[in-house]
């Protein structure tokens, strides 16, 4: 183990390392109890005595100090009431000192007001203007909200009015096409009839355009020609016919 | 109140009471007296507060009594401080020489040790002797841990001062 090198750590650990005999001894040991249980018997009062005596101990110096402290301020206030100067005359300086102080007094009670009342002045504005601020905002809060609320309102008309506007049109209109789809299948209807009855009578004419022409290109000059058949043609059908 | 059986205490933390005064006193006669005003007092702090630790609180208080006692040993010097021990007889393991440096480097500390205030040596001998801790020194004695470290430090450069000026003259 190294040495300690300070005279101080030499120290301490000699202390420390001091042979101790074994104890305590059986009989100090013993006596110590009995004077234990001796002091546990006794009152209390007695321990707080002998305390409140080895507490006044010290205090006796103190006592000392205390009563010199006394005594010097005894003598300085002594010697200062000796050496003080006599009372002025109290009338005599009042009258002296008054005009000033009144004086004194008028010009700073005026300052003051002045000041009080510029503070107060600016106070009352600043609050005024902050009301003020206030009372527009909400004001305009309020404008605001309402407007927007009419607006919504007229805007919610608006689009009603024109929704029942395009279902009439939109009715209207269907009604219209209804008709006009209608009308269109009468006129078809009318006109492949006409055109029906066009193509049959057409056909019937062609029929018979080509019937006289054939007995127009097949006629001959007949000999010994009948002048009541040259008057009725009809005949000249039956004929051909036959 | 607290129910102390003080026989159990005196037989349970005497050895720890008998060390602490010895180490201090260096002698019979002195530790003997230093034991027995130890537990009295001790029995005078359990009658006014609840103990938590009892080794702790001896402990203190033997360091306490036996510092005062080296003061009073000061104060009066036709006391001999030397009474002989029978008891202190040297080891075979220690050279002579070295017996009797480490005698008077401990005369020497506890000389030292009644010239500091009581806080300074109390601390002094709780950390050193005793090997308390920062804590359980400044609980103990109810003060910060950082002015027990302080206290400490005084008591160190006071102590190596005058075993230095005692080791010079």
């Amino acid at each position: 183990m190294e040495e300690p090198k300070d005279i101080l750590d030499k120290a301490i650990d000699a202390l420390a390392n001091t042979d101790v005999p074994p104890g305590p001894p059986q009989e100090l040991t013993d006596a110590t109890v009995a004077k234990l249980a001796e002091a546990a018997d006794s009152p209390q009062d007695a321990f707080k005595t002998i305390k409140f005596i080895d507490r006044i101990k010290p205090t006796k110096g103190l006592i000392k100090f205390a009563a010199a402290a006394v005594l010097l301020i005894t003598c300085g206030y002594t010697a200062g009431r000796l050496s003080a100067p006599k009372t002025p005359d109290i009338e005599q300086l009042r009258s002296a000192i008054e005009p000033a102080i009144r004086q004194n007094l008028l010009q700073e009670m005026g300052q003051y007001m002045q000041v009080g009342l510029a503070s107060g002045y600016a106070q009352l504005k600043n609050e005024l203007q902050q009301q003020y601020r206030r009372d527009l905002s909400n004001f305009a809060i309020q404008t605001l909200a309402a407007s927007s609320t009419v607006t919504n309102q007229r805007l919610q008309e608006l689009i009603d009015a024109i929704n029942t506007a395009q279902t009439q049109d939109r009715r209207w209109f269907a009604t219209a096409l209804k008709q006009i789809e209608n009308n269109r299948l009468q006129d078809k209807n009318q006109l492949a009839d006409g055109l029906e009855t066009l193509a049959l009578q057409t056909e019937d004419e062609l029929q018979r355009t080509r019937q006289d022409m054939v007995q127009l290109l097949s006629y001959n000059q007949p000999s010994s020609l009948n002048p009541e058949e040259l008057r009725n043609p009809s005949n000249t059908n039956e004929r051909s016919k036959k | 109140m607290q129910v102390i059986d003080w026989q159990a205490v005196v037989n349970k933390h005497g050895p720890i009471v008998w060390n602490t005064a010895y180490r201090l006193l260096g002698n019979h006669t002195d530790t003997a007296d230093c034991f027995q005003e130890t537990f009295v007092c001790a029995l005078e702090v359990s009658r006014r507060q609840h103990v938590r630790s009892f080794p702790a609180l001896l402990i203190r208080l033997a360091t306490v009594r036996a510092i005062d006692r080296l003061r009073q040993r000061m104060r009066e010097p036709n006391i001999s401080t030397n009474i002989a021990d029978c008891a202190a007889v040297p080891g075979s393991d220690v050279e002579p020489y070295q017996q009797v440096q480490a005698q008077e480097l401990a005369i020497g500390l506890r000389e030292a040790l009644a010239q500091l205030p009581q806080q300074e040596a109390q601390i002094f001998c709780l950390r050193y002797l005793n090997d308390m801790s920062y804590r359980l020194i400044a609980k103990e004695l109810g003060i910060k841990a950082n002015t027990a470290g302080v206290l400490l430090h005084r008591a160190r450069t006071k102590l190596r001062e005058h075993l230095e000026k005692a080791a010079v003259t």
